[in-house]
This record gives structure tokens, C-alpha cells and sequence, in this order.
């Protein structure tokens, strides 16, 4: 059935006057968008991955599925992942919220890849240790970390929720390759804690390497863009 | 870098294609607001509306190799989003009916406002093809031959929809409020 153009034209009822007088829901609130670009960065993060590795998908959060195989930036663009805490300040995912100049806290090195994603995937161990990391006793927190081991304390489904794709070991190596190249050269483990710093859902990483430890902090959406909380240091 | 606010939404969605990291980041950027509103009305629930305009956003973000070009952008993002929605709907519950969501307190407003909420709930009572051409056309503004590509139907069909909703809303706010209910203040 169909009705008469006039009656959708002129509209004897007035409704759609009134529909159109119905104020605007205004704009996103930024905590959703905040969310979402971190969501989308966190699908740029794996699909540099992806592409570089040109090995079978990683998971990705929740509402994931596997993405379409594509060619991307070798660097990774804004490794981020979901922080959806509105009280999170995910601040600068450099390829969809603002221009920031990429700031690495370790020199690349180049494009030197001696060890594959996969291998040094391998070589990651995540855990979120509920630890409140703080500026002042860092050094000492990540070293306890590094030589520890203990259960994670937070509901894996919290830890997607804040980190998304960053609880992955592939994820985990574009982060670290964002802060430093080098880093990747050929560690012998990559330990991570999910954890907080300074009041802030942050990624705690401790890169062993021929016995020299060296620790960092990131956001949670390990942007390239973002300034580390706590740039690699020694532990 | 190239200056993304000056391109086109259809070269942006190709430099994506092409691996460009920052085109997707600019076509969100652009389009947010947009699609948050037409969320927000379709599913009338904020939350829901968040993750919906997410998997869509998420969707378009992997399936941007599927647009076809025949359209503009923004109509292709208003499906998947509007497709979002519905999926999102659905799976709390499965029937037409939206969620109960006040979108203010009924207390202590002034009439014009009694109206508009009542709009709203009277929207979320009539069937979904109506309450989604009312959606696109009265409250988006989309022309009807864009609105007939988002939903994946002929124009008369819009027309239709749009022309039966009007009656139907107007039936239930003429219950409430008898023939004062245009809202105009």
C-alpha cells in the first residue's frame, strides 16, 4: 500500500513539523568519542600487526571479528587500544583525535627486526597485578614486577573493556615498538602489567634483554603520540 | 601532512583503503556528531547509542573496501550506523519496542516540553520501519531518496512510512493531549 505524495508533502497532521522542532541531541559526548577512536586506533594497531607479520589474525576485543586483510603503514600510527572509562584521559591517539609530533623516548634504531613478531610475541606474559604504580617509586614497583609473579587480580572482561587489544601480545609489541624500536632487538622476555600509574589505567613494561632490565609506562592507549608516563629507564 | 579536512569523504575512505592511518580518524572526526544524533534517536537509549555507533564506526572502519561509490559516504555510514542500532535493539529485545528511556523528568517542565517527550515515547510505539523513516527524514533531514538507500527501500515506500507515522504519532499524542499536541509554544 502506498500513500498519496500529497499526504507526505503537505503533512495534515503537523507531526513532522513537530519532529523537526525537537532539539538537537547535540554532539557526542567526547567520553564516547574518546572511546571509539581509541577502538578505532586499537583496529589500526592490529592490523599493522597483521600486515607485518601477514600471519593469522590476533583477537580482538568483544565486538571484534577478524578484520580484512590490507596493506598499512609499516610504522604503527596510533597503537591504541579501548579505554573506555570516561575518567580516562585518552589523550592524543595521534591518528584520529589531534596531530600530535611523534615522541619516542628510545631512539628506533632503525628498521633492525632480528627477531620475528611471533617469536618475540612468544615472549610477552601479561598480567594485571592491581599494583598502583606512582612516579616516585617507580623504578623499585617495576622491578618487584619484572622478578614477580603474581595472579591477575582484574576480570578479564574490565581489562578488554580499559586496554582492548593491548592485553594481546601482538598489540603489546607495536605499543613497545612505539616507545622504542630497539627495545625489540631481541629481548629475552616482555613483561607487562596492566596496571594504573599515577591514577591512570596505564601499561607497566619491563624488557629484559641479555639480563639488563628496562622498564616504562604507557597510556592505555600506547599512542605514538603520547608522551610515555614514564619514559625506559633501568630497573 | 596533507591537509585531511580539505578532502573529500570519498577520497578519505579510499586513502584508508589505500592504508592511509589518519583518513579513517578524519571521516570519524567528521561524521561523529551525526551519527551520534541519528543513533541517539534511533535507539533513544545513550548507552545503547554508544555502542551502536562503536560496532558501526568498528564495522565501517573494516568493510570501507565494500563501499561501492555509487552513494555518498555519509549514506553508507548512516546504514551501517542505523544497522547497528537495529542489531543492538535486537538483542535486548526482540521486538520492535524501544527501551524505556526518560529523556528528562516529566516534573516541573513547561507543556511544549511535556509534548516533546511525549513524542518521543510515542515514537517508540509505533511499528519500526515508520519510527526509522520518521527518524532519517522529519528528525536527520535526509532527503527521502537518501533515506530509501540507507534503509535498502524504494522512496514510495519512505513516503509511505513517513505518511503513516505522521497519522499514527498523531492518533497517540491526540489521546494525551487532544488536539493541542503541535508542541508550538
Amino acid at each position: 500500500m502506498t500513500t498519496p505524495p500529497d499526504d507526505f508533502e503537505n503533512d495534515p497532521t503537523g507531526m513532522r513539523d513537530l519532529l523537526r522542532s525537537l532539539p538537537d541531541p547535540g554532539p557526542m559526548p567526547q567520553d564516547v568519542a574518546d572511546r571509539i577512536a581509541a577502538a578505532l586506533a586499537a583496529e589500526h594497531a592490529g592490523r599493522a600487526e597483521d600486515d607485518r607479520s601477514n600471519v593469522t589474525p590476533m583477537t580482538r576485543t568483544g565486538r571484534s571479528s577478524k578484520p580484512a586483510g590490507r596493506r598499512w603503514m609499516q610504522a604503527v600510527g596510533g597503537v591504541a587500544a579501548a579505554a573506555a572509562v570516561a575518567a580516562v584521559a585518552v589523550v592524543g591517539i595521534n591518528s584520529l583525535q589531534q596531530d600530535n609530533a611523534p615522541t619516542s623516548a628510545v631512539p628506533s634504531g632503525g628498521t633492525h627486526r632480528s627477531v620475528s613478531t611471533d617469536e618475540l610475541a612468544d615472549r610477552v606474559q601479561v598480567e594485571s597485578t592491581g599494583t598502583s604504580y606512582t612516579g616516585a617509586s617507580f623504578n623499585t614497583q617495576a622491578a618487584s614486577m619484572a622478578t614477580g609473579s603474581k595472579t591477575s587480580r582484574i576480570p578479564a572482561q574490565e581489562l578488554l573493556t580499559q586496554f582492548g587489544a593491548l592485553t594481546k601480545p601482538r598489540a603489546i609489541i607495536g605499543c613497545v615498538r612505539t616507545v622504542g624500536g630497539s627495545l625489540l632487538d631481541d629481548p629475552s622476555s616482555i613483561k607487562v602489567d596492566l596496571a594504573t600509574y599515577d591514577g591512570k589505567p596505564a601499561l607497566i613494561v619491563v624488557v629484559t634483554d641479555d639480563g639488563k632490565r628496562t622498564a616504562f609506562a604507557v597510556s592505555s592507549s600506547c599512542s605514538k603520540g603520547d608522551k610515555p608516563y614514564a619514559a625506559p629507564r633501568s630497573v | 601532512m596533507t591537509d585531511l579536512a580539505e578532502t573529500s569523504d570519498r577520497e578519505l575512505l579510499a586513502a584508508h583503503c589505500s592504508g592511509d592511518p589518519d583518513a579513517f580518524g578524519e571521516l570519524f572526526r567528521r561524521h561523529k556528531d551525526r551519527m551520534w544524533a541519528v543513533a541517539l534517536r534511533t535507539t533513544r537509549d545513550p548507552e545503547i547509542a554508544a555502542d551502536a555507533v562503536q560496532d558501526g564506526f568498528i564495522s565501517a572502519f573494516r568493510r570501507a573496501d565494500s563501499f561501492r561509490g555509487d552513494a555518498q559516504v555519509t549514506t553508507w555510514l548512516h546504514r551501517i550506523i542505523v544497522n547497528a542500532c537495529l542489531d543492538r535493539l535486537r538483542r535486548i529485545k526482540p521486538t520492535s519496542e524501544l527501551p524505556e528511556y526518560d529523556l528528562a523528568d516529566r516534573h516541573d517542565v513547561h507543556g511544549s516540553t511535556v509534548i516533546r517527550l511525549d513524542v518521543q515515547e510515542a515514537l517508540g510505539k509505533i511499528p519500526e520501519g515508520q519510527r526509522l523513516a520518521l527518524t532519517l527524514v522529519d528528525m536527520q533531514g535526509l532527503p527521502v531518496a537518501e533515506a530509501a538507500e540507507v534503509l535498502g527501500v524504494a522512496e514510495g515506500t519512505i513516503k509511505s512510512r513517513c505518511a503513516r507515522g505522521r497519522t499514527a504519532l498523531a492518533e497517540l499524542l491526540r489521546d494525551k493531549h487532544g488536539d493541542g499536541y503541535t508542541g508550538e509554544t
